[in-house]
């Protein structure tokens, strides 16, 4: 009888931890917090939204082996630190998400395995496929940045990892199998436009590269040629064009607006062909407007160029946070505490309300309003107290709406709000600031999100590589340590449990 | 609240004035110090890759964590059981879960007490100049002394479960052993069935995911790996480490009581 009793009470216990535990490791219910001093345990906000809103089935494959001396334990580290990023992706994204570990020595398994993916070569790489789709993260340059060191008594320097890559490059190859329709984004050419295909600085070669990689199937449009826009466009792009368009043109572009398709308006930088362009007079009809002057801060260059600089008056300047309007394309520079490089830019700003149907306008980002002037044209780089006042200028608008009394949209129900974005300048997007080393390639993903947010895609967001967060104790500092870990520290406990025996053997203290 | 304490106390006194909790002390933080100083020899001075491997992510802690609480907690029950002062003990006027949860206290302590030598560790780089992440090793602490608590309490049930000490601590090992153990072993057997089974039955792969599933969620390594010892807190980590050491000393309490009614 009592023994039943307990085994009772026992199983019921049993059960209600199992039942705890269960319910605490639901998913609304987990609380977590990284405690680490970089957070390097935590996906981004936008990492997670991907995750989170995956369509389809994610498996990665993950075939780790361990490197030689020196690189053995920055490796591992590197492993270690890629297998807790899975695992944390795999809990966020719970049924969608899979990890399959691959062991190297089990060559019949590796075999099979790599059969089936139809790829070869596998070592110190993590493969994402999904439905067909398969893309190689490899460790080297992939998941990590490499610094190999130098081996030389003299100038030694041991191997480290310059920068932990592992999550974004991850969400890339996430983004890049599971991506959907790819949006069309067409550039319109024919009016002294920056040219989508060009390879100089000036040209938007880069961003072309980037966009296509990105998903984006790139067209261009010349309406003097062609009265209808190709077939298929979600986007189109007019940048900086340097001669009229003709009001032919713009109304078809409107009307392509109207409709539910999305704008990148980016004016020349030069306040003469922005007049030329007559663009300054065009986004009026969408209750924005684009300031003549050029809009300066006194920083030092960041580029380094020096051509547009006079004394400390700079044109290109960091845009910081506090000028930042929480939207989805500057949100993950906001959450990750990142900044971004102002190109030469007019200054643009937001008239009124959009008119048809429901929406609304905003600014993006500004120029900080404490120390920023208006150049007025002709400009000079300076400031005259007299006519240009210190205060904060818009640099680019964004604009949405859906006009109610369209019955049906040409894009679907998706895609039939229409957006408008309207940048400071075309220099925005340039290959020049692209390709920018500064600024962990905050111009790049800048850039991508802007386009990104006109394809209805704001789950496709970029972040920057995070901090490694290494922290390496000096060689000539070992032996210290080597001292107080291995000697001291059980050397003291060992003179305490002598002196507490000598106490007790001299009738010292006794047990309670 | 305060009989736990009390009882606390006077077994914490215990270990500090007999021999045996002072050599346990001492082996451990010399084979840790020796562990943690190769570890950062071998890292080339990577600071956070040792201090893990000290607390959590090498061998030696895992070996620690599954004989210390054993030998500890030997003499907790078994050895008072077999001298008989655990009958004195018993008719105190302290309940037997007091008992208990206070001698659970002081193993848990004495565990805390011992991997305290890592934060010493720590202490000793950033007076070299190469602090730590102060707030994630303390995490990763919390989560060593939450795991020891764990063994103790399985420690302390096996100890409750015979008279004979030894007997008690090989117990707690084996149990120790099989619970860090089990995910691995099961998940290797099924791996070499898997094949064999999968033509038996035609729901294998659900049930074989079950089975993992379920492993897993006993899995010490990864409840510990993935929370604590990297830096994050997490809730559920908390409620698992919280509630099957509540579970053992549950049926620790429960043992005593049958043993109480034997007499």
């Amino acid at each position: 009888m009592i023994g039943s009793q307990v085994l009772v009470s026992g199983l019921l216990a049993l059960l209600a931890v199992l039942l705890l535990n269960h319910l605490s490791g639901r998913p609304g219910v987990v609380i977590r917090k990284d405690m680490t001093a970089k957070e390097v345990n935590s996906l981004d906000v936008s990492t997670q939204n991907v995750l989170k809103n995956l369509q389809s089935d994610v498996t990665v494959d993950v075939f780790f082996r361990g490197e030689q001396r020196p690189m053995t334990e920055i490796v591992g580290e590197v492993q270690a630190r890629t297998q807790r990023l899975l695992a944390r992706m795999e809990g966020i994204a719970r049924d969608r998400f899979r990890i399959h570990q691959n062991d190297l020595r089990d060559v019949a398994a590796i075999t099979q395995r790599t059969a089936m993916l139809r790829l070869r070569g596998l070592e110190n790489c993590v493969v994402v496929h999904s439905e067909g789709k398969v893309e190689v993260v490899r460790l080297f340059g992939g998941l990590a940045k490499f610094d190999v060191g130098n081996p030389s008594r003299e100038n030694y320097r041991p191997p480290s990892v310059r920068s932990f890559d592992g999550e974004i490059a991850i969400l890339k190859a996430i983004l890049s199998v599971t991506r959907g329709a790819r949006p069309k984004l067409v550039f319109t050419t024919g009016h002294g436009e920056l040219d989508p295909y060009g390879d100089g600085p000036e040209s938007l070669g880069a961003l072309e590269t980037l966009l296509r990689t990105d998903g984006f199937i790139i067209d261009t449009w010349n309406p003097r040629e062609e009265p209808d826009w190709p077939e298929g466009t979600m986007i189109m792009a007019v940048v900086g064009p340097t001669d009229d368009m003709g009001e032919a043109a713009r109304s078809r572009i409107q009307r392509f607006v109207d409709d539910g398709g999305r704008l990148m308006v980016a004016p020349a930088a030069d306040p003469n062909q922005l007049r030329s362009s007559k663009l300054a007079e065009w986004v009026q009809d969408f209750g924005l407007e684009i300031t003549e002057g050029t809009v300066m801060e006194p920083f030092p260059d960041p580029l380094g160029t020096g051509a547009l600089l006079t004394g400390e008056r700079s044109v290109f300047f960091p845009i910081r946070i506090a000028d930042m309007t929480r939207h989805e394309i500057v949100e993950p520079f906001m959450d990750t505490d990142r900044s971004f490089v102002a190109s030469r830019a007019h200054g643009v700003r937001v008239v009124s309300q959009p008119e048809k149907g429901t929406g609304h306008s905003m600014p993006l980002f500004s120029s900080a309003g404490s120390v920023s002037w208006l150049d007025t044209v002709p400009l000079n780089y300076a400031h005259d107290a007299e006519i240009e006042s210190i205060r904060s200028y818009d640099l680019a608008v964004v604009s949405e709406y859906s006009d109610l009394t369209q019955e049906s949209s040409d894009f679907g129900a998706e895609r039939n709000r229409s957006r408008i974005l309207l940048l400071g300048s075309s220099d925005f997007l340039v290959t020049a600031l692209l390709e920018t080393t500064g600024g962990q390639g905050s111009s790049r993903d800048l850039a991508l999100n802007m386009f990104n947010w006109l394809a209805s895609r704001e789950w496709r967001v970029n972040i920057s590589p995070r901090d490694p967060d290494l922290r390496l104790l000096s060689i000539d500092k070992v032996p210290t340590l080597n001292r107080v870990v291995l000697w001291g520290i059980p050397g003291t406990f060992l003179i305490l449990g002598l002196l507490v025996a000598f106490l007790r053997s001299r009738g010292g203290p006794q047990r309670v | 609240m305060r009989g736990p304490w009390n009882i606390c106390r006077r077994e914490l006194s215990g270990l500090f004035l007999t021999p045996l909790g002072w050599m346990l002390l001492v082996v451990a933080l010399f084979t840790s110090g020796f562990l943690f100083y190769a570890q950062l020899v071998d890292a080339s001075g990577n600071v956070r890759y040792a201090l893990e491997g000290a607390l959590g992510g090498g061998p030696l802690f895992w070996m620690l964590m599954i004989t210390l609480p054993p030998l500890l907690c030997m003499r907790l029950l078994a050895e008072e059981s077999r001298t008989g002062t655990l009958e004195y003990l018993l008719t105190a006027p302290v309940s037997d879960a007091a008992v208990i949860v206070g001698k659970y206290l002081a193993a848990t302590l004495f565990m805390a007490l011992l991997w305290l030598s890592v934060p010493m560790y720590g202490l000793t780089l950033h007076l070299l100049g190469t602090p730590p992440d102060w707030v994630a090793l303390w995490v990763a602490y919390l989560g060593a002394v939450l795991v020891s608590s764990l063994f103790v309490s399985i420690g302390l049930f096996a100890s409750s479960l015979t008279q004979a000490p030894l007997l008690a601590a090989f117990l707690a090992f084996i149990a120790c052993t099989l619970w860090l153990m089990l995910p691995w072993v099961v998940g290797m057997l099924l791996s070499q069935l898997r094949d064999s089974l999968s033509r038996f039955a035609e729901n294998w792969e659900t049930a074989d995911a079950w089975i993992q599933g379920a492993l897993e969620s006993m899995n010490v390594f990864s409840h510990f790996g993935r929370s604590f010892l990297p830096g994050i807190l997490d809730s559920s980590e908390l409620v698992f480490f919280v509630t099957w050491p509540a579970f053992f000393l549950f049926l620790t309490v429960r043992s005593l009581e049958t043993r109480r009614w034997r007499i």
